[in-house]
């Protein structure tokens, strides 16, 4: 006979456990793979495709560039055409099947060079790459977060200090107080993120009034809101997830907190911003990439995926993922053997422009151009640097 | 620490009590730890999205309907797939509702796909100044809202005869069964009523919030930390309990910073299941 009240502990214990099975599930997609002298070239990745952090876009670019080189025939290593062959697999944005899908991607698929994730993903991948001396060639994490380690990964995307001069270049161009409200997630990068933009807001000659620190998730943002208020910060920047920054304009708007100037970091670019109707109108993002600044390769990329991804923040992803791939495709052909030791060394030298911009590494880093867009109608547009952008808007949304 | 602060933790607590309603009565009556619940709950929003993103309503017009559709698709959940397990194992319904969690974020995902929604509303970014204290209006109407639905359940399962069955199914199913009453019926509707209630939190979440397929865990963790303060049977202690976890949380903040917010939070969790197991707002019982 049952009891009349289920014990609340052994209930507990058993949600921990199925929490604990969730976080070690694993993915058994695989594929085989050949990266023999005269058979097709295995690049490898595992990414993010599903989960809480989707990665389509990005994805989409890789393929582009593997299916461009296949169509010419495929990459030319010493005098001879090989087929480039990208085995693509889902982590679901779990770190450790990650790992797992990465050791299987070099051990049994014979992939000789790995493109990279997203994110924390990108900096978690960096030691397995080291340890199979695999190179791992990334975007999407600025090149300020790549640690330094064994040399094997490589990271061409933008600056946070760019992304921040910037920022305050613009802001230097409005007529503010020069107070910053910054609210940044309370993890190591969101931590990092706040000392470097509020270090380089000092000497563009603002002042940090308040700084605090929320956890992701967090959906009560009453006393971020009144230390902007109590201290007249007239700009905001939140360093903060997609749905957290939803949570906080709406209150900022509803506790009459109006800053003149607001920038989302990482939550204002999703396409879904464009949900919260004209609340996230005026937004800033910090973008790697827009369709109006004269980088290579922008026609084609429009042309080909403007329907698919209407939003700039989007083609921006594809656009990434494309300049990835040209970049470890360039060093393929150039090491002379598609061996993974003589791509990395191949990877040293490059001098190449792609769809992000110019390319040479130094200790590993090459540092692609940053732009501020603005959110407008649910579109994202150029507003800074002056070339190829239109002017800035007031920040609506909030006033 | 500010009144407008407090007051925001106090409304933020009627919808975490919101939340943690629908699991704890799906545990008091089934024994069934369902970790699917956050799922009903962005279920709702999802709902509510395509007459309100799509067709143009009111969230709040929309709620009733998306409840009413979340109790429709629970019902067969519950009557032909978690019922029959609750009888084998007691892992098997628990490990069947993860199956489902699982299910539901692929289906949301496939459907909806991954950038987070929110539902548009007059009162989603609005506020009310009250004796000088200003809160967001939609956390107002949430808190209106799980006060209402509370009372309602409370009403249910104590005036009517329904809820007699439901309480007699609680209490000692097989001798429920023996009197006449149909226990797997009132399981089903036992879960779909908590689907309706995770339902009307979802639309208030994607008013007040946002949402996306993977919001649901955040949801399920928080409205189990309402149960365990809770207990389980007490409608009125679940809704004291949202609260209470609402003004720990501005308290936390308030004290030790915005970094110490879930600290605070699960150190309490963990404190009342040590000390109180039964919940704060439930006597324990002897023998």
């Amino acid at each position: 006979m049952r009891t009349a009240r289920p014990s609340l502990r052994l209930a507990c214990a058993a949600v921990c456990a199925a929490l604990l099975a969730a976080g070690c599930a694993g993915n058994s997609t695989s594929s085989a793979g050949s990266s023999s002298d005269t058979g097709p070239i295995v690049i490898g990745t595992s990414m993010s495709l599903s989960g809480a952090v989707v990665l389509t876009s990005i994805k989409d670019g890789y393929q582009l560039a593997v299916d461009q080189a296949n169509a010419a025939g495929g990459v030319t290593v010493d005098g001879v055409k090989r087929k480039v062959k990208l085995v693509v697999l889902d982590n679901r944005s779990d770190t450790n099947t990650m790992v797992q899908q990465v050791r299987s991607l070099v051990l049994s698929d014979h992939a000789v060079a790995l493109l990279g994730s997203c994110c924390q993903q990108n900096i978690d991948m960096q030691g397995q790459a080291d340890a199979l001396k695999v190179p791992l060639l990334m975007g999407a994490l600025p090149v300020e977060l790549l640690p330094k380690a064994k040399g094997y990964a490589w990271d061409s995307f933008q600056s946070l200090a760019d992304g921040a001069d910037r920022f305050y270049e613009l802001a230097a161009t409005t007529s503010t107080n020069k107070k910053i409200l910054m609210v940044n997630t309370n993890d190591a990068q969101g931590k990092a993120t706040g000392e470097l933009w509020g270090g380089l807001g000092k000497k563009a000659g603002f002042t940090v009034a308040a700084s605090k620190a929320v956890p992701g998730g967090t959906t009560d943002f009453s006393d971020v809101i009144q230390a902007g208020k109590s201290t007249g910060a007239q700009i905001l920047i939140a360093n903060m997830t997609p749905p957290d920054c939803f949570a906080m304009w709406k209150q900022m708007k509803a506790l009459a907190y109006k800053p003149k100037l607001a920038i989302g970091l990482q939550c204002a670019q999703t396409p879904g911003w464009s949900s919260l109707g004209a609340l996230g109108d005026g937004t800033l993002v910090q973008l790697n990439w827009t369709d109006s600044a004269g980088l290579p390769d922008t026609q084609m990329i429009v042309d080909k995926f403007a329907k698919k991804y209407p939003t700039l923040n989007d083609l921006g992803s594809v656009a990434l993922g494309y300049h990835e791939t040209q970049l470890l495709l360039d060093a393929v052909s150039r090491s002379g053997d598609a061996t993974p030791a003589a791509i990395n060394k191949a990877l040293a030298t490059t001098d190449m422009s792609s769809a992000l911009g110019p390319v040479k590494f130094t200790d590993n880093k090459s540092t692609t151009p940053s732009f501020i867009g603005q959110w407008e109608n649910g579109r994202i547009q150029q507003v800074w640097p002056a070339k190829g952008a239109v002017p800035l808007k007031s920040l609506s949304g909030l006033n | 620490m500010s009144l407008d602060v407090l007051a925001a933790g106090i409304l933020a607590g009627g919808l975490y009590a919101l939340i943690g309603l629908g699991i704890s009565l799906v545990f008091g009556v089934l024994g069934l730890m369902n970790l699917a619940h956050g799922e009903l709950v962005i279920g709702g929003a999802y709902l509510a999205s395509l007459l309100v993103v799509d067709a143009g309503w009111d969230p709040l017009v929309a709620l009733p309907l998306a409840m009413a559709a979340m109790a429709l698709i629970a019902y067969p959940l519950q009557r032909y797939l978690l019922t029959p397990l609750l009888r084998g194992s007691k892992s098997a319904p628990l490990v069947a509702t993860f199956g489902l969690s699982l299910l539901a974020q692929a289906l949301f995902q496939a459907a909806f796909g991954t950038h987070p929604k929110a539902l548009p509303a007059a009162y989603a970014d609005t506020g009310l100044s009250v004796l000088g204290v200003r809160v967001q209006t939609v956390y107002v109407i949430a808190f209106g809202l799980t006060v209402l639905l509370c009372a309602a359940t409370h009403l249910a399962l104590t005036r009517t005869r329904a809820g007699s069955a439901v309480r007699a199914a609680s209490a000692d199913p097989d001798t429920a069964a023996v009197l006449g009453i149909d226990v797997n019926r009132v399981y089903a509707v036992t879960f779909a009523g908590a689907a309706a209630l995770a339902a009307a939190g979802g639309v208030l979440t994607g008013v007040a919030q946002s949402f996306t397929p993977s919001s649901g865990l955040p949801l399920l963790l928080t409205g189990f930390a309402v149960m365990a303060l809770a207990g389980i049977g007490s409608v009125g202690g679940v809704l004291a309990a949202g609260v209470a976890l609402g003004v720990l949380q501005s308290v936390s903040v308030g004290l030790f910073g915005g970094g110490w917010r879930d600290v605070v939070v699960y150190l309490a969790f963990f404190l009342v299941l040590a000390v109180r197991p039964q919940g704060l707002f439930r006597k324990a019982h002897a023998g």
